[in-house]
């Protein structure tokens, strides 16, 4: 047979005579199956661009909440640890004084909604970001801006709701605003949504008290700048300062360059000046590095995603293989007498192609616009998890955005190309229908290699790959490239070879079909397996190994958490801010307060933590001071190392020791003995590594040292969280209700819900792999329908002849669904297989390199065969349901 | 067209007047009101006993005030408002002519002596700062605003005049030397850092030490003013740098009052003849056009002292029109003062002419759009004198403003 691609260029009227006659009529006649293709396509675009949406909304959404205000600021001024002293103001604006710049000072805290009264789940409360900037030096820049309101004097909207008490007419002005405790300005949809207007209140959990917030206005913006978020509440800096206890304190300080520094030699020149009259403790960032900082901190969990939605796609594009491989079959006869006609292959091939590539268009054009829709429902799972493991954001709508469209839309061509590209050729194989008539469509290509070796070599390319170290990303993050590359090696190796099975399944099968036509039948085709029978034995595997190796990662996940846990949460309450509702949320308890609560008489011991973020030159990782002797005795620590020597455990020995996570040793390829300076307030610290233990609740890094070390560099005395035991015979419960009742802004949780919340967050993380896992066996399993009605579809004459032999549509059906059931089977069992292998890569490359945690692997039996049951029986059944559709194909040649 | 301060690109046209740019202009009608009603004691009928504090708590100025410098030439936190007022008129080495405006406003938000807020950002006090400078070889001005609270970014000492608003600044280097440093940066091209050194004595107006301003036990004020201080310093304008001298005039007036709503708006002038005499005029305008009897006229002899002229003494007369492309107001310059002159007696014609006609403020910050400008005096065509002309009310309805 010619080689298609060999041959001269196609005639452009030719090819476009056959795409109107041949494959618009197909299409128009078969609308249905055309659009389901469609659809088929466009999901898993869908899927994918809707989390590439959601990404980029959840990361854009980490910009500089003064922005609102202002324009975008050229330089962000921090600590490395713990906040700025506002009296670093004096030295700035001395040291600053004629350079054309605004500087902004600013302190930012999150609080959240106050609990409702039977709240069972964490961090289920959005929470808000309290900016507190100089309403007064704002003016400087409003003046000049062209807002659409001013920031004074406000009225109510008219007519208040029963909610809003109007305020009078002259309570709003500068001096009120000043001077009121808790003012506050919020934006628009906030507004909008919740109905309030000037002299509304809300009230809010900070630190370890409920606060109530009055609204003075709407947060004026331009038109040309993004709307304000919803989450945003702008209060007068020195009100913020006051209500969230951090007098003298700043989170930051931004400068706004004015137009005269516009080249880039120029700025240098003013962010050095400012660096300089910083001093050496603080940390001088552009919003483009603080906006990559953001990016490189999700990047990992960003990429996992994109892998997983990229699963999708490839599942739909099984589809449209099978699908377009089926129509090839279906359109034979004619294509067939096109070649009789004179209609050369390589017009064939570009007309099927030329169909691939519209079927992408418009797949892909519907997918960007399912994709939009999707991005509204994913964005809030990603901003969720973004909240809960990285940084607070809170995102309602991710915007379809021209690039990731374009891209998606380009996808879909090429992947529906690719997916198209052997349907294509087989098209163009065709023989010309003399040849057809005797016979000549039925026979395969002939094998260029050995399927079942390359499938074998592909598991050992997998086998080398998953040895590989991950991809470490500038900011500490990693990536386990290999690891998926593995891991998709892996299934598709392992389904090549797989295929292979067919053959010895019909062996050890054919003594029982001596005594059943219908069984002998079905074997004989097994007996010798077509490309087609492969790739869906190919496919059904795929989804089995995935499905069964994520089954796999999450019961050892489940398992290692509960041991941990049951190891590690030995107090019988747990206090934090009720404010703490993301993982950047560090409001703290008093030390007043929690003196208070540590020396009630139902208290019998009590272990206080403090814990700060702090940035190390690879990233930011969390500190966590607590009374390491303590955590000690109560056997609070899982040692991966453990610390060789006690000093480690004694307050009198240990200033210049931690101990840190594994995920820590992963990130920062540290190791037990290894020094780190620590960039505290009070100058930079070395503390060497002591031990290394197990932590699944962080996976950035932490080190844990002694508080009372931790509190002195931090100059606080403050505390993040308490676990409290309870003395013999106080009931756990009734002290938390408690503590409840006289903390109303303290989150007092029992061991028993802690333990349920952490594992109830882990399955949280897993709920959209599930959804995926769940469509993959979904699509396999249609694959398997659509694959048997081509094979049947080829098999017409055949079917024709049994019939006239006297077989029933019963039997015909029977023999399908046996060839069904095998196709099954052996796809099922080698998914089982494979999901050993990829349930491995999983847990001891993919997360080991995302997460740096080690877990325990444990294999969910009854899950898996549960799996297999139903995957089989479903498989059976979808070739039944095929068997008798085609025993009732007409006889006729006619498609 | 001025160059905007922080916020290059922005159209004026759509900044509107809030109504805290309303208050804001509020506090600056007053305290130009003030300013310009110092000497107007004389004319008001027998005012009553002055009160001990405002309503809301404010000091009263008090009757035979006993000042103590430098001391007094700081602020006064007890007192609801408070300003230094310069405008001067300067040269460059071979007679380039320049005009300046520096003020420096502060304003308490609470009676309350202790203050609130934290250090660095108090909630009860803020400082403004209006500036402005005109380059005559080209007619060009450039003026700029800025508001700050008192805390790191401004600030006024109460033990001598040491006041600064961001860039700018008003102090005394030496307290044991009568002598005062401005140093102002209007945008990134324009600055300017003088030293000032009283060549006339203080005059204090009013009558026992306080100029009443009003019929109310509350309107009144200290008002204190050096009418020439010998200028000298550095001037920046874009490329080009100027050693300067010239002459300033400084006010320093402390008060709580309000005013009431009684007039439209106002013209002021201060003048400084080359005889070494100046004048002090302004006329108040009521809505209907005419003029407020508590309008005023002083002259200030070579030796500091004061003859004060009622508002039928004499007549201000508009001499023509300049409409402001920026903000649409008419202002009336230039103008025509006719007054008698105490030392002779004879009654003289003296014609104020800007130097260019923008020279006006646009308020984006403050809601408060005015002119306020370098002019020289002529009498019969031969200039004699140099003057600085303020005229308010032109740009909206400022009696709004003043309820």
């Amino acid at each position: 047979m010619s080689n298609a691609s060999s041959l001269p260029n196609a005639h452009p009227k030719i090819v476009r005579a056959l795409l109107r006659q041949i494959i618009w009529r197909h299409w128009k006649n078969e609308t249905r199956r055309s659009l389901l293709l469609l659809v088929l396509l466009a999901i898993g675009i869908a899927v994918f661009l809707s989390i590439r949406l959601a990404n980029r909304a959840a990361v854009s959404s980490f910009s500089s909440f003064a922005g609102v205000a202002t324009r975008q600021t050229d330089a962000v001024l921090s600590a490395p640890m713990g906040d700025l002293p506002e009296a670093i103001l004096d030295t700035l604006g001395r040291d600053l004084t004629g350079s054309a710049l605004s500087i902004l000072p600013i302190l930012e805290v999150v609080a959240a909604p106050p609990r409702p009264s039977e709240e069972t789940t964490l961090n289920s409360r959005p929470p808000f970001t309290l900016v507190g900037l100089d309403l007064v030096a704002l003016q400087n820049l409003a003046a000049r801006e062209s807002l659409d309101r001013h920031w004074f004097d406000q009225k109510p909207s008219a007519p208040p709701s029963p909610n809003t008490p109007s305020a009078s007419p002259n309570s709003n002005d500068l001096w009120h605003v000043l001077q009121s405790p808790n003012a506050a300005f919020c934006s628009e949809n906030l507004a909008k949504r919740e109905h309030l207007s000037v002299g509304s209140r809300i009230p809010l959990a900070l630190n370890e008290r409920l606060i109530e917030l009055e609204i003075r206005g709407i947060i004026p913006e331009r038109a040309d700048q993004p709307a304000a978020p919803t989450n945003l509440l702008i209060l007068d800096l020195p009100a913020l300062q006051s209500l969230s206890g951090k007098q003298g304190r700043l989170d930051r300080i931004e400068f706004l360059f004015h137009d005269s520094y516009r080249s880039p030699a120029e700025r240098d020149a003013l962010l050095a000046k400012i660096r300089a009259a910083a001093g050496p403790d603080t940390s001088l960032k552009t919003p483009e590095s603080r906006r990559a900082a953001a990016e490189i901190m999700t990047q990992g969990f960003r990429l996992n995603l994109t892998i997983l939605s990229l699963l999708a796609l490839l599942v739909g594009l099984y589809l449209v293989f099978q699908a377009l491989d089926a129509s090839v079959v279906r359109r034979r006869p004619e294509i067939a007498i096109l070649r009789a006609l004179g209609v050369r292959p390589v017009e064939i091939l570009q007309t099927w192609l030329l169909e691939a590539a519209i079927l992408g268009l418009l797949g892909g054009i519907a997918g960007v616009l399912g994709g939009w829709v999707l991005a509204q429902g994913s964005v809030r799972i990603v901003s969720k998890t973004v909240n809960s493991l990285y940084y607070a954001n809170h995102v309602d709508a991710a915007s379809l955005n021209l690039e990731e469209a374009s891209a998606a839309v380009l996808l879909a061509i090429a992947a529906s190309l690719a997916a198209g590209w052997f349907p294509a050729l087989a098209a163009a194989r065709t023989p010309p229908a003399q040849l057809l008539s005797h016979g000549g469509a039925a026979k395969e290509p002939p094998q260029r290699f050995r399927t079942g070796l390359f499938g074998l070599a592909l598991l050992l390319v997998a086998g080398i790959l998953s040895q590989l170290p991950p991809l470490f990303l500038s900011g500490g993050g990693r990536f386990p490239l290999a690891g998926y590359l593995s891991a998709f090696l892996g299934v598709v190796g392992a389904g090549l070879w797989t295929g292979q099975w067919l053959r010895w399944i019909s062996k050890a099968i054919a003594p029982l079909a001596k005594h059943s036509a219908f069984l002998a039948l079905g074997n004989s085709h097994l007996r010798r397996p077509t490309g087609r029978h492969r790739w869906a034995v190919a496919g059904l595997l795929c989804s089995v190994a995935m499905t069964g190796g994520m089954a796999i990662l999450v019961s050892s996940f489940e398992s290692s958490v509960q041991t941990w846990i049951e190891r590690t949460l030995q107090a019988d309450l747990y206090l934090t801010s009720d404010a703490n509702q993301t993982a950047t949320s560090y409001n703290r308890i008093p030390e007043q307060t929690w003196r208070s609560i540590i020396t009630l008489p139902e208290v019998a011991d009590a272990d206080v933590a403090l814990i700060v973020p702090a940035e190390l030159p690879g990233g930011t990782i969390r500190i966590v001071g607590s009374h390491l002797a303590f955590s000690e005795q109560r056997h609070q620590l899982t040692w991966l190392s453990e610390p060789k020597s006690p000093d480690v455990f004694d307050p009198a020995k240990n200033e210049a020791l931690c101990l840190v996570s594994e995920a820590f040793t992963e990130r920062f390829r540290a190791k037990i003995g290894d020094d780190l300076a620590l960039p505290t307030p009070s100058g930079p610290r070395m503390l060497r590594i002591a031990g290394i233990y197990t932590d699944y609740g962080d996976e950035k890094g932490v080190v844990m040292l002694e508080r009372k070390h931790l509190a002195q560099w931090l100059n606080t005395n403050d505390a993040s969280t308490l676990s409290l035991s309870a003395r013999q015979g106080v009931d756990p419960l009734q002290l938390q209700a408690t503590l409840r009742k006289r903390f109303p802004g303290i989150a007092v949780l029992s061991n028993g819900h802690l333990r349920n919340e952490v594992m109830r967050i882990f399955r949280q993380t897993f709920a959209i792999t599930y959804a995926l896992e769940g469509i993959g066996v979904f699509v396999a399993l249609a694959g398997l329908g659509t694959t048997l009605a081509s094979i049947l579809l080829e098999r017409k004459a055949e079917l024709t002849t049994l019939r006239a032999l006297g077989m029933s549509h019963r039997q015909i059906a029977a023999a399908t669904a046996w060839e069904g059931t095998a196709l099954a089977a052996c796809g099922t069992l080698g998914g089982l297989l494979a999901s050993l292998g990829f349930g491995a890569v999983l847990i001891f490359v993919i997360n080991k390199q995302s997460f740096g945690w080690t877990l325990q692997p444990i294999v969910p039996v009854t899950t898996l065969v549960i799996l297999a049951l139903a995957v089989t029986s479903c498989g059976t059944l979808v070739a039944w349901i095929v068997g008798r559709w085609g025993a009732a194909l007409p006889a006729d040649r006619e498609p | 067209m001025p160059a905007p301060l922080f916020a290059p690109g922005s159209n004026p046209l759509r900044i509107s007047i809030s109504t805290f740019a309303r208050s804001l202009a509020l506090a600056i009608t007053i305290l130009l009101s003030l300013f310009r009603l110092a000497s107007s004691a004389q004319t008001l009928p027998s005012p009553p006993v002055l009160a001990e504090k405002t309503d809301d708590g404010f000091l009263v100025p008090h009757l035979n005030p006993s000042f103590s410098f430098p001391k007094d030439h700081g602020s006064h936190p007890g007192f609801k408002m408070e300003w230094w007022y310069l405008t001067g008129h300067l040269f460059g080495p071979i007679n380039e002519r320049f005009g300046y405006q520096a003020t420096f406003f502060r304003r308490s938000g609470s009676a309350n002596p202790a203050p609130s807020g934290s250090n660095r950002f108090r909630t009860d006090e803020i400082h403004l700062f209006h500036a402005a400078l005109l380059d005559t070889r080209t007619g060009k001005f450039v003026h700029a605003e800025r508001l700050a609270r008192t805390g790191w970014e401004s600030h006024s000492s109460s033990e001598q005049l040491s006041v600064r608003i961001g860039d700018a600044s008003l102090e005394t280097p030496d307290p044991s030397i009568e002598r005062f440093s401005l140093n102002v940066r209007l945008d990134e091209k324009t600055q300017f850092s003088f030293s000032l050194t009283p060549s006339k004595s203080l005059v204090i107006f009013g009558e026992n030490g306080v100029s009443r301003k009003g019929d109310s036990n509350t309107a009144a004020s200290w008002y204190l003013t050096f009418p020439r201080l010998k200028t000298e310093g550095s001037l920046k304008i874009g490329p080009e740098s100027f050693q300067i001298r010239g002459e300033t005039w400084m006010d320093h007036e402390i008060s709580s009052s309000q005013l009431t709503e009684s007039q439209s708006g106002w013209d002021w002038t201060g003048i400084q003849l080359n005889d070494g005499r100046e004048i002090m005029c302004y006329r108040l305008r009521h809505k209907d056009g005419t003029t407020d009897p508590a309008s005023a006229l002083t002259w200030v002899d070579a030796t500091g002292k004061k003859s004060h002229f009622r508002a039928d003494q004499f007549r201000w007369e508009n001499r023509g029109s300049w409409s402001s492309p920026h903000t649409k107001a008419n202002y009336p310059i230039p103008a025509l003062l006719i007054c008698p002159d105490p030392d002779t007696g004879e009654t003289i014609e003296l014609l104020i002419k800007p130097l260019a006609v923008d020279q006006e403020l646009d308020g984006k910050l403050s809601g408060l759009a005015y002119w306020e400008g370098a002019c020289e005096v002529l009498r019969n065509g031969i200039a004699i004198g140099s003057a600085y002309v303020e005229l308010t009310g032109y740009a909206g309805d400022l009696s709004k403003r003043l309820r």
